[in-house]
C-alpha cells in the first residue's frame, strides 16, 4: 500500500491515534500515583488536540478516485468533522462529571479518542474487512467506557449487555459479509456494487448477506431488532459516555448505512426500500411508545434516540440525494441538541448521582438558565421551530413525501411526531409546573455555561439560518451518488 | 427604509422583544413590561399605517420582501400583505397591546411570561405576513408551542390537562396540514418544487392548476389541518378547556388571534391554490359549521363557568366565519374576515374583563357571582357592552360582520342562514343570562372588597378594545373595503372553478 496515499485518506485518524498516545503519556507524567484529584492537564491536552484535529479536517480536500485503502469524498470529510466535533463536545461536557469517574481519567479520554479514530475510519472505509475492523475498534472501546465505573453494578450491567448484544450484531455482520463474499467473490465495495447493480437477477445468497449486514449495522443506530441494549446501556453508562454513544455510535451506523445503501446498492436499493421502511415503522413505534412511560432521564433519551433512528431509517428508505442530505443535517442537529440535554442531566444529577426524572422537577425555580437549556433541547428533539430539530425532521419528511409508495410510513411518522411531543412536553411539565425535589444550589462552572450557551446558540442557528449546513450536506450527499 | 421594511419591522419587533427580555434580569419587571408594551404599541402604529397606505386600487400582495433562504429546497423568506392580512395584522397588534397591558399586573415570573407572550406574537405575525409555505408552517408551529407553558404555568382550572390537550390537538392538526403542504409542493404546479406562495399562485392563475382528482384529495388534508385550529366542529374540543384554563393575556391571544390562523390559512392557501377542491368540499364545511353554531351555542348555554361560556361561544362564532367562507360570495367572505377581526377584539375584551375580576374573586362560577355591578361598575358596564357586541347588537363591529355573512350566504345555503339566525338567538340567551347572573341581582357580601378598574393603565385595554369595536361598528366601510380587495379575486377564482366543474359534468 502506498504510504502517502494512506496518509492522505487517513491523516485525521493518524493524528487521533497520536493524540490518544500523547494523552496516556501525559497522564503518566502528570497524574502518576493519584487515584482521584484534578486531571485538568490531560483534559486540556485532549481538548486542544481535538480542536486542532477538527481544524485539520477542514483542510481536507476530496480525492476524486477511490483509492485502494479508502475513500475520501466530501461525504467522508463531512462525517470525519462530525465525529471529531462529537468527541470534542463530549470532552467539554464531561468536565463536570469527572469527579465521579474513578481513577484512570487519562485512559478514559484516550479511549474516547481511540473510539473517535475508529468512527472516523468508518467514514472512509471501502471494503468489508476494514469496515469490520474499524467497527470493532469503536465497539470495544465504547464497551470499556460504558463499564468504566466498575464500582457501580449498573455500569457493569450496562457494559455486559452492550458487549453481548454487540457481539450478536457483530456475528450478523460477519455472517452477512461471508454471504456477500460468497455471492460476489469480492469484499471491496466497488466489486460488490458492480454485482448488485448489474442488470441480471441478484442471487439469493447475496440478498441474504446484505440483509444480515444491514440488520447488524442497525445495532449501531438502535434500530429494531437490535434496539434492546439502548435503554439499559444509556441508563447504566457514565453520562458523558451515554452522550457520546447516543451521537457518535449512531453516526457510525448512519455513515455506513448511507454508504452501503446509497453507493453500494445504488439504484438497486429500490428493492430494499420495503425492508428499510418496515424497519423504520417498527423502530418508530418502539422508540416513541417506549419513551412515554419512562421515569429515568437517560433511559428516556435512549428511547427518544430509538425514535430518531426510526426517522433516519425512513430517510434511508428514500433513494435520493435529498434524503441523504436530510440525514446528514439530522445528525448534526441531533449532535448539538443531544449534547445540550446530556450536559444539563450531568449538572442536575450531580448531587444524587442518579438521573431519575424528578431531578429536573422545578428546575425553572432552581436555575432558570438550565431550565431554558433543557427546554430548548426537548423542543428541538420534538421538532418544534425555531430549533434545528424542526428543520431536520422537515427535510426528512420533505424527502420522504416525494416517494408516494412511502406515504403510509410518512403518515405514521407524522403521528409519532405528535406522540413524541407529548413525552417531551412531560419533561417541560416537570421543569416548570412541579415543585423541586431537591433545593440544593446548582453550580454551573464557567466553561459549562459557555458550552451550554454555545449549544443553545447552534440549536437556534441551525433552525433558522440553515442554509450553510444544508449546502454542506447537499455537497456531501452528491458525492455519494457519483 | 420604513416603506420597504415595514413588514420586517412588524415581524421582528416581537422577536427582538423576546430576545431583549431574555437578557434583562428578572427583577427589573417594570422595564420588561414597558419594553413589551412599547413593542406592541409600535406594531399597532405600523399596522394602522399599513391600513392607510395600502393601495386599494392596485390590490394584490404589496410591500413584498423576498430573500432566498434555502434555495436548494425552494424555500424563501418572503413577506407581503393584501387586504385580508392587513386586517389580521391589525387585529394581532391590537390584541398584543391589550394583552401586554393586562399582563402588567402579572407578578409571578413575569419575565418568562413576557418572553413567551412576545414569542407567541412573533409566530402569529409570521403566519399573517409570510408568503412562503415553509415559513408559514414554521411560524404556525412557533405560535402553538409557547401556549403550552403560558397555560400550564399561569393558568387556572384543570390547566395541565387543558394545555396538553390543546398543544397536542393543534400539533396533530398542523402535521396533517404539513402533509398537505408537502404534497402541494411536489404536485408539479410549478416546474421546480417551491414553497413560494406567490410563484404557486401565479402558476395556478396561468392555468397550471392541479387536476380535479388531485385537488379533491389534497383539499381535505389542508382543510382538516387548518380547521382544527379554526376550530371546526367536531375538532373544537381543545378550545373551551384551553381558553378557560389560560391566563387572561393567553386566552386573549388564543381566542382572539390564534383561532383565526385556521380560517386565515384556509383563505390564504387552500382556497386559491385548490379552487376546484374547495368547491367540492365547501358544502361539507357549510354543514359542519351549522353544528358549530347551534351545538356550540347550546353547550355554552349550559356552562356555569364564565370562561367556558365565552369559550363555547367562540366556537359558535367561528361557525359563522366558516359559513362565510363556505358561501363563496364576496359578501360572505368579506363578512367572514371582518368577523374574524371583530370577534378577535370582542373575545379579547371578554377574557380580559373576566380575568380582571377573577384575580380578586378567584371564581368564575356564575353560582358564586351576582350583583357585581354595584362593586365594580366600570368592569360591569364594559362586560355588558361586550355581551351586546357578542350577541350582535347594531353599533358594534360584530353586527356588521354577522349580517354580511348571513346575507352573503342566503343565496347558497338558506337553511344554514336560518340556523345561523337561530344561533344568534341562542347567543343572546346565554350572554344575557351570564350578564344577569354575574353582574346584576343580589350581591354576595363577600364581594364587598372587590376593586374596580380605577387607574388609567387598568382601564386602557378595555377602552382600546371597546373603542375599536365601536369604531368599526359605526363605520365598517374602510375595513370591509380593504378586505374586499383581497376577497374579490379569490371569489372570482372560486366561481370560475365552480363554473368549470359544472360544465365538465
Amino acid at each position: 500500500m502506498d504510504t502517502t496515499q494512506f496518509f492522505t485518506v487517513f491523516g485525521t485518524e493518524a493524528w487521533l491515534g497520536l493524540l490518544a498516545l500523547v494523552l496516556i503519556t501525559v497522564d503518566l507524567v502528570v497524574g502518576r500515583g493519584r487515584l482521584t484529584g484534578p486531571s485538568d492537564m490531560v483534559r486540556l491536552v485532549a481538548m486542544g488536540g481535538l480542536a486542532l484535529i477538527l481544524l485539520q479536517t477542514f483542510t481536507l480536500e476530496p480525492v476524486a478516485d477511490t483509492l485502494a485503502c479508502g475513500t475520501l469524498d466530501t461525504f467522508a470529510i463531512f462525517f470525519k468533522r462530525f465525529f471529531v466535533a462529537t468527541a470534542l463536545l463530549t470532552v467539554l461536557i464531561s468536565a463536570p462529571y469527572e469527579a465521579r469517574l474513578p481513577a484512570g481519567r487519562g485512559e478514559f479520554l484516550a479511549m474516547l479518542v481511540f473510539t473517535t479514530m475508529g468512527m472516523s475510519m468508518l467514514a472512509s472505509v471501502n471494503d468489508f474487512v476494514s469496515l469490520f475492523v474499524s467497527l470493532e475498534l469503536v465497539t470495544v472501546t465504547l464497551f470499556l467506557m460504558t463499564a468504566w465505573r466498575a464500582g457501580l453494578p449498573r455500569s457493569i450491567e450496562a457494559g455486559i449487555k452492550f458487549v453481548i448484544i454487540g457481539a450478536v450484531a457483530a456475528a450478523f455482520l460477519v455472517y452477512g459479509t461471508a454471504f456477500v463474499y460468497g455471492g460476489t467473490g469480492s469484499l471491496d465495495f466497488a466489486g460488490v456494487a458492480t454485482v448488485l447493480q448489474s442488470a441480471g437477477p441478484v442471487s439469493a445468497t447475496l440478498k441474504f448477506g446484505m440483509l444480515l449486514v444491514l440488520v447488524g449495522l442497525g445495532f449501531k443506530i438502535g434500530a429494531v431488532p437490535f434496539h434492546v441494549w439502548i435503554p439499559d446501556v444509556y441508563q447504566g453508562a457514565p453520562t458523558p459516555v451515554t452522550a457520546f454513544l447516543s451521537v457518535g455510535s449512531k453516526g457510525a451506523g448512519v455513515v455506513l448505512l448511507m454508504r452501503l445503501v446509497y453507493t453500494v446498492m445504488g439504484p438497486a436499493a429500490g428493492q430494499w426500500a420495503t425492508v428499510l421502511a418496515g424497519l423504520a415503522v417498527l423502530t418508530l413505534l418502539m422508540g416513541n411508545l417506549g419513551a412515554i412511560s419512562q421515569t429515568d432521564l437517560k433511559r428516556f433519551l435512549g428511547y427518544s434516540g430509538i425514535s430518531h433512528a426510526g426517522f433516519l431509517l425512513l430517510a434511508l428508505a428514500v433513494h435520493s440525494e435529498a434524503s441523504a442530505s436530510a440525514m446528514m443535517f439530522y445528525m448534526v442537529a441531533y449532535l448539538f441538541t443531544n449534547m445540550l440535554a446530556f450536559l444539563v442531566i450531568i449538572i442536575v444529577s450531580r448531587t444524587a448521582d442518579n438521573s431519575h426524572m424528578d431531578r429536573v422537577n422545578g428546575l425553572a425555580e432552581r436555575s432558570p438558565f438550565l431550565a431554558f437549556a433543557m427546554t430548548v433541547s426537548m423542543l428541538s428533539l420534538a421538532g418544534v421551530p425555531p430549533f434545528s430539530g424542526f428543520f431536520a425532521k422537515f427535510m426528512i419528511l420533505r424527502a420522504a413525501v416525494h416517494d408516494p409508495s412511502l406515504l403510509p410510513v410518512v403518515i405514521l411518522s407524522l403521528v409519532m411526531i405528535v406522540v413524541s411531543l407529548y413525552y417531551y412536553l412531560c419533561i417541560l411539565k416537570r421543569i416548570y409546573f412541579r415543585e423541586p425535589k431537591d433545593e440544593s444550589v446548582l453550580e454551573i462552572s464557567g466553561p459549562s455555561r459557555l458550552v451550554l450557551y454555545g449549544a443553545i446558540l447552534v440549536t437556534f442557528a441551525l433552525g433558522v439560518f440553515m442554509n450553510p449546513l444544508v449546502e454542506a450536506a447537499n455537497t456531501g450527499a452528491r458525492s455519494l451518488f457519483e | 427604509m420604513l416603506e420597504t421594511h415595514i413588514l420586517n419591522i412588524i415581524l421582528l419587533l416581537p422577536v427582538l422583544a423576546t430576545v431583549v427580555v431574555f437578557f434583562i434580569p428578572a427583577e427589573r419587571k417594570t422595564l420588561i413590561r414597558q419594553l413589551s408594551v412599547a413593542s406592541a404599541l409600535v406594531t399597532v402604529g405600523l399596522a394602522v399605517k399599513l391600513f392607510f397606505d395600502y393601495d386599494r386600487d392596485l390590490a394584490g400582495f404589496q410591500y413584498l420582501f423576498r430573500v432566498d433562504w434555502v434555495p436548494s429546497l425552494g424555500i424563501s423568506y418572503q413577506l407581503g400583505v393584501d387586504g385580508v392580512s392587513i386586517a389580521m395584522v391589525m387585529l394581532t397588534s391590537i390584541v398584543y397591546l391589550a394583552g401586554g397591558l393586562v399582563s402588567c399586573f402579572i407578578d409571578d415570573r413575569s419575565k418568562d411570561f413576557f418572553i413567551l407572550l412576545n414569542a407567541l406574537v412573533a409566530g402569529v405575525f409570521g403566519v399573517f405576513l409570510s408568503l412562503d409555505l415553509f415559513f408559514f408552517y414554521f411560524f404556525y408551529e412557533l405560535a402553538v408551542v409557547p401556549m403550552y407553558l403560558l397555560i400550564g404555568y399561569w393558568g387556572s382550572t384543570n390547566r395541565e390537562y387543558a394545555t396538553m390537550k390543546l398543544t397536542l390537538y393543534l400539533t396533530a392538526g398542523a402535521v396533517v396540514a404539513l402533509l398537505g403542504l408537502l404534497m402541494l409542493y411536489f404536485s408539479g404546479i410549478t416546474a421546480e418544487p417551491t414553497f413560494d406562495l406567490v410563484a404557486i399562485l401565479d402558476a395556478v392563475k396561468a392555468g397550471g392548476g392541479l387536476d380535479v382528482a388531485d385537488q379533491r384529495l389534497m383539499f381535505p388534508l389542508l382543510l382538516v389541518g387548518f380547521a382544527t385550529i379554526a376550530p371546526m366542529w367536531p375538532l373544537h374540543t381543545w378550545s373551551p378547556g384551553g381558553h378557560a384554563a389560560a391566563p387572561s393575556a393567553a386566552s386573549m391571544m388564543h381566542a382572539g388571534v390564534l383561532m383565526k390562523l385556521g380560517s386565515y390559512a384556509i383563505i390564504r392557501i387552500a382556497l386559491p391554490i385548490l379552487p376546484e377542491g374547495a368547491v367540492i368540499w365547501l358544502p361539507v364545511v357549510a354543514v359542519l359549521c351549522c353544528f358549530n353554531i347551534i351545538y356550540g351555542g347550546l353547550v355554552a348555554m349550559n356552562q356555569r363557568d364564565m370562561k367556558f361560556v365565552i369559550g363555547y361561544s367562540s366556537s359558535s362564532h367561528m361557525g359563522y366565519v366558516l359559513l362565510g367562507i363556505a358561501s363563496i360570495s364576496v359578501m360572505g367572505l368579506d363578512g367572514a374576515v371582518f368577523l374574524m377581526f371583530a370577534h378577535g377584539v370582542m373575545t379579547a375584551l371578554a377574557f380580559s374583563l373576566i380575568g380582571f375580576f377573577y384575580e380578586q374573586t378567584h371564581t368564575r362560577m356564575l353560582d358564586d357571582l351576582g350583583g357585581l355591578m354595584k362593586q365594580i361598575p366600570f368592569v360591569g358596564i364594559c362586560f355588558m357592552m361586550m355581551a351586546m357586541a357578542s350577541l350582535g347588537l347594531p353599533g358594534f363591529a360584530n353586527f356588521a360582520a354577522e349580517l354580511l355573512v348571513l346575507v352573503g350566504t342566503w343565496e347558497r345555503y338558506p337553511v344554514a342562514v336560518i340556523l345561523g339566525v337561530f344561533g344568534l338567538v341562542i347567543g343572546a340567551t346565554y350572554l344575557l343570562r351570564t350578564v344577569r347572573e354575574s353582574f346584576l341581582g343580589e350581591m354576595d357580601p363577600k364581594w364587598e372588597k372587590l376593586e374596580d378598574a380605577k387607574t388609567p393603565l387598568q382601564r386602557a385595554p378595555f377602552f382600546l378594545l371597546l373603542g375599536v369595536l365601536m369604531l368599526f361598528g359605526f363605520y365598517p366601510y374602510p375595513l370591509v373595503d380593504l378586505i374586499s380587495t383581497g376577497i374579490e379575486p379569490l371569489v372570482n377564482t372560486l366561481l370560475a372553478a365552480e363554473a368549470a366543474l359544472n360544465s365538465g359534468m
